[in-house]
């Protein structure tokens, strides 16, 4: 019997460090093994390295020290690059490397102890490019209309979620406000919330994102309204919330849809409108928004007993809302909630989108077909918009369901429904007809040519169909009709028309698209047939000059005729005819020129007139000016030898300017180098000016301006000194010596302690200084303030920080151990961003001190950022498993013991029987 | 080893059984949760990853979740609740 135990507890020990070893398929991903069975030679993988420990006792191991413990990391580091080779290694992490390895450097990575683990370094999916083409966004993209593109553009889409992160590439810049914070509280802009969950930067992304991917509605701008928590829940109460704040500010963002990818733990067969959220979505729906909502997952979370095919959750089993089902882009099978509610689907399944912090992540749910219908949605509103129609939100639902691709669920739900198309959905709606333009032969024209070649060009934003060319004589008969059949966006037919007769026609295009839209070009165009044309070669039409010019005339007449003189014509602009000559001519086609001193200003008119031998005779027309007056110039401010006391002083420079025919365009020189130029000059006097900033030092500047033909004049010069200021004293005052529009201010180090508050314009600057363990100067630099964020360089570190409202940031810029300076961004005033500085006297926690040396060339935006780093980075110790194997140790040395003594009195026994035995 | 401390080692050793006996039967009273599927629920709300005793069901009235599927969750049919000898348990890999 006790054999047998003892034979247990070894077999019990062996098992314990069975268990407790590693095979390798607890260090190697699966995929890698895959790869390399299949025989690809260099797998792409990411290797995690195991934090360093060592020893201190028998029973607990412990952390190292933070900096003993980098550097044995990038000890390890450099040990693993040394094996795999450097041009292996594709990127160094913190705590991986991503690299691609051959099988021999598996085995090597496999044993070595700093591995914690390979992973397969997966290849990510093409981002949206399948569902986006999937419900025809990227066709609808190319339709222009009105010179705009169908991207969504002026239309916003309210993402009702768990907030945004708008500092994600693919969604910068398209936010028209900071995320709107609702949960658990009155809405309101909050800077410094992004996305704590990560689902609404997904969804945002599907949406509307523009850059590395293209979400549906690419051109449409977001607004984050964050509704749900960081476990992405919330109630009905913040949804309600987000939805009034969307309804309350429809004007002033160009609200037009509410994508909702959110819902609660129910199936509906019947429209749920007395849903606490109801009201609110009808509210949304009857100001034009349209609510789209996720129909929901099924048996999600904490939801037991749904059936999928009964119907789809709550909100949206509500009438007015926009329910969406998922459907997989790959194959177009249908997934999660529907049923007799009507639906619309969109791509749901392994969308690839934005993730929260950075990167891209795939994940499937009715959450992820939502936003597309939402960003289908904003493009239908933008072509609505733009073609003058009107919708309401059930006639939308019913355009894009009536135009989607069938989906057939007779065999689930029972149901038919309809996947989202919304290239159809607009060409449905086309109401525009197609472009025309008459190319050639060009308006009024004069042609001794009896064969012409007419020339239209036609677009349309869908599909043509045909072009017919029509040709009317004088007496309005129609003398030509041709058709062409034509297809695309864009064609250029010519048509041919032969044996025609002298006289006057006039000709035009009709083009026809697809869906029976038709126009003809804007007016007809002219065509003179004739003996004889004239040309006026030069100057061109509309001339202004300063220089007599000498006049060029043609003519050309039909074969077997000649011509005979050509009559130059020159009237004054009351027409009074001032000038005349007439040159004989001779040929079918000859040229003359004309000359003329003119000596007074002003606009004629000029022409010839052609004869030839059989007395037809032919007319052009053209203007020209004459002016040799420059333009006259008044300067008004600023005076003479003005000075300013400024580090940067903004100045307006004054005059007026005055011309007797026209004027092109006026510069300010300053330093006889020109500094700006205005060339919208629409009167013939008027005042204008010019502003501009100067450092300090000495000017002189004027004015000068150009007239259209040429003429110029320069003002008399002034000058004007800028000097820098004495450093502005500064607790309460305002701006220094005259009106300076750039102030320096210069805290003392009394008001740092107790904090200095400044409004600031952009380029104004805060002197000061700090006292801390060294005393050092610094300069305060607003550098910009745009869309609630301030830019602001303090010197002489430099650093660089970027705030928003709200947002204040600790600094150690005289010691690296601890924080001197506190800088805060209180909010806008006036146009004006108000500043607290303080000086703080804090020390800095060691690792904090050793992740920002660590982290030199990464921004870390707060001390709650590096906090978390830390955690990352280093981890904390776990002491439940220091006690688990405490435990176990001691139980193995109970063990143990306890079979050493069973054996000794085995054996003592033994002997004791052996005893007996011999000694009876 | 002297008689009197293996005696004393076996002592302690029943003792140890004794006690564990009786902490394993207090345990296992405390942990019957379930006697059925049915009486048990999801832990949370919104993804759920675990199961508990429908006494311990979350309230779950006018919540909203996000509508993805998160992995290793019960999210989408990934997984259910079940009752196994008494312990509420998530089945994983239902679809």
């Amino acid at each position: 019997m006790k054999k047998y135990f003892v034979i247990f507890c070894l077999i019990s020990i062996f098992g314990l460090i069975i268990i407790n070893s590693e095979s390798y398929e607890d260090k190697i991903d699966k995929k890698v093994l895959d790869d390399f069975k299949n025989g690809i030679e260099k797998v792409n993988v990411i290797v995690k390295l195991k934090e360093p420990l060592e020893n201190k006792g028998f029973f607990v191991q412990s952390e190292k020290s933070d900096k003993k413990k980098l550097l044995e990391k990038n000890k390890i580091k450099s040990e693993i690059i040394n094996e795999i080779g450097e041009e292996n290694i594709n990127h160094v992490f913190n705590n991986e490397i991503s690299l691609s390895l051959s099988i021999h450097d598996l085995e090597l990575l496999e044993k070595n102890n700093n591995v914690d683990y390979i992973w397969f370094d997966k290849s990510l999916h093409a981002f949206l490019q399948g569902s986006v083409p999937y419900v025809n966004a990227t066709n609808t993209w190319n339709v222009q209309i009105s010179g705009f593109n169908v991207t969504g553009t002026n239309e916003t889409i309210c993402i009702l979620d768990t907030g945004v992160d708008f500092t994600h590439p693919a969604l910068n810049g398209k936010n028209l406000t900071c995320v709107i914070d609702c949960f658990e509280k009155a809405c309101v802009e909050n800077c410094s919330v992004l996305d704590d969950h990560g689902h609404g930067t997904h969804v945002a992304g599907i949406a509307g994102a523009s850059t590395y991917i293209n979400g549906v509605a690419v051109g449409a701008n977001l607004i984050g309204v964050k509704v749900l928590n960081y476990q992405g829940s919330g109630t009905s109460t913040d949804l309600n919330r987000g939805i009034d704040w969307c309804i309350a500010n429809k004007n002033a963002y160009n609200i037009s849809v509410i994508s909702m990818s959110l819902g609660d733990c129910s199936n509906h067969t019947t429209y749920c409108n007395s849903d606490p959220s109801a009201s609110h979505i009808d509210n949304a729906t009857n100001n034009n928004i349209s609510v789209i909502v996720a129909a929901g997952n099924g048996n999600s979370g904490g939801c037991t007993g749904i059936t999928v095919t009964i119907g789809p959750s709550a909100p949206a089993c509500v009438q007015s809302a926009v329910a969406v089902g998922a459907v997989s882009d790959a194959d177009s099978s249908i997934y999660y909630q529907r049923g007799p509610l009507f639906e619309l689907f969109a791509p749901g399944i392994n969308i690839n989108s934005t993730k929260a912090n950075g990167g891209f992540e795939s994940l499937s749910g009715t959450s992820m077909s939502a936003p597309h219908v939402s960003g289908i949605f904003a493009l239908f509103k933008q072509f609505l918009r733009l073609t003058n129609q009107t919708k309401t939100n059930n006639e939308i639902k019913a355009v894009i369901n009536n135009t989607g691709h069938l989906l057939d669920d007779t065999s689930g739900s029972g149901y038919n429904f309809s996947i989202v198309d919304i290239y159809s959905a607009i060409y449905s709606l086309d109401n525009l007809a197609p472009n025309v333009t008459l190319i050639s032969p060009s308006n009024s024209l004069i042609s001794i040519n009896f064969n012409q070649t007419f020339v239209c060009n036609v677009t349309d934003e869908f599909l043509l169909s045909n072009l017919i060319f029509y040709l009317w004589n004088s007496a309005g008969n129609l003398i030509n009709q041709t058709s062409s059949n034509i297809s695309g966006l864009v064609n250029q037919s010519s048509f041919n028309v032969t044996g025609l007769s002298s006289g006057i026609y006039y000709w035009n295009c009709l083009g026809n698209d697809s869906k029976s839209n038709s126009a003809y070009a804007n007016s007809n165009y002219t065509l003179t047939i004739g003996n004889l044309s004239t040309t006026l070669n030069s100057p061109i039409n509309n001339t202004y000059t300063n220089q007599n010019l000498t006049f060029n005339c043609s003519g050309q007449t039909m074969q077997g005729a000649e011509l005979t003189n050509l009559t130059f014509y020159l009237w004054n602009s009351t027409s009074d005819l001032i000038y005349n000559l007439t040159s004989n001519l001779s040929g079918e086609i000859n040229s003359t020129i004309f000359s003329y001193n003119f000596t007074d200003e002003g606009n004629y008119f000029w022409n010839c007139l052609t004869i030839n031998n059989q007395s037809n005779s032919d007319l052009a027309n053209e203007n020209y000016t004459y002016d040799i007056t420059s333009p006259n110039i008044t300067l008004i401010s600023p005076e003479n030898s003005a000075s300013y006391t400024s580090s940067s002083q903004s100045i307006t420079f004054s005059y007026n300017v005055s011309e007797n025919i026209n004027l092109s365009n006026c510069s300010l020189i300053v330093n006889d180098a020109i500094s700006l130029t205005n060339i919208s000059i629409v009167n013939l006097s008027e005042t204008q000016s010019f502003t501009n900033s100067f450092i300090p030092g000495s000017y002189n500047w004027n004015i000068n301006c150009t007239d259209k033909a040429g003429n110029i004049n320069y003002s008399s010069q002034r000058s004007f000194t800028v000097t820098a200021p004495a450093v502005v004293a500064s607790s309460g005052g305002g701006g220094g010596g005259g009106s300076p529009s750039v102030s320096i201010y210069a805290p003392t180090s009394n008001d740092l302690l107790v904090g200095y508050s400044k409004e600031l314009k952009e380029k104004e600057q805060v002197k000061f200084t700090i006292t801390g363990l060294e005393k050092s100067s610094h300069t305060l630099t607003l550098n910009s303030l745009k869309n609630n964020k301030v830019n602001i360089t303090i010197k002489s570190e430099p650093i660089n920080l970027l705030l928003g409202i709200g947002e204040s940031k600790k600094l150690n810029v005289t010691s690296n151990e601890y924080y001197d300076l506190y800088i805060k961004f209180e909010g806008i005033k006036n146009n004006k961003a108000s500043i607290t500085i303080k000086t703080i006297f804090e020390e800095i926690n060691p690792k904090i001190y050793t992740i920002i040396e660590e982290n030199k060339s990464e921004t870390l935006d707060s001390e709650k950022e590096i906090e978390e780093k830390i955690e990352e980075d280093f981890g904390t110790f776990d002491s439940n498993k220091k006690v688990f194997y405490f435990l176990l140790i001691l139980f193995i040395i109970i063990f143990i013991l306890f079979i050493i003594l069973n054996l000794r009195h085995y054996q003592y026994n033994q002997e004791m029987k052996l005893l007996k035995k011999f000694g009876s | 080893m002297k008689k009197r401390d293996l005696i004393i080692l076996w002592i302690i050793l029943g003792l140890l059984g004794v006690l564990f006996y009786f902490l394993n039967e207090k345990i296992n009273d405390t942990l019957v949760e379930c006697y059925s599927d049915s009486d048990c629920v999801a832990n949370s709300c919104c993804h759920a990853s675990s199961c508990v005793s429908k006494s311990l069901k979350p309230n779950c009235s006018d919540i909203f979740c996000t509508m993805n599927c998160q992995s290793d969750t019960m999210d989408c049919g990934q997984g259910s609740c079940g009752c196994v000898k008494g312990k509420c348990i998530v089945n994983w890999g239902e679809k």
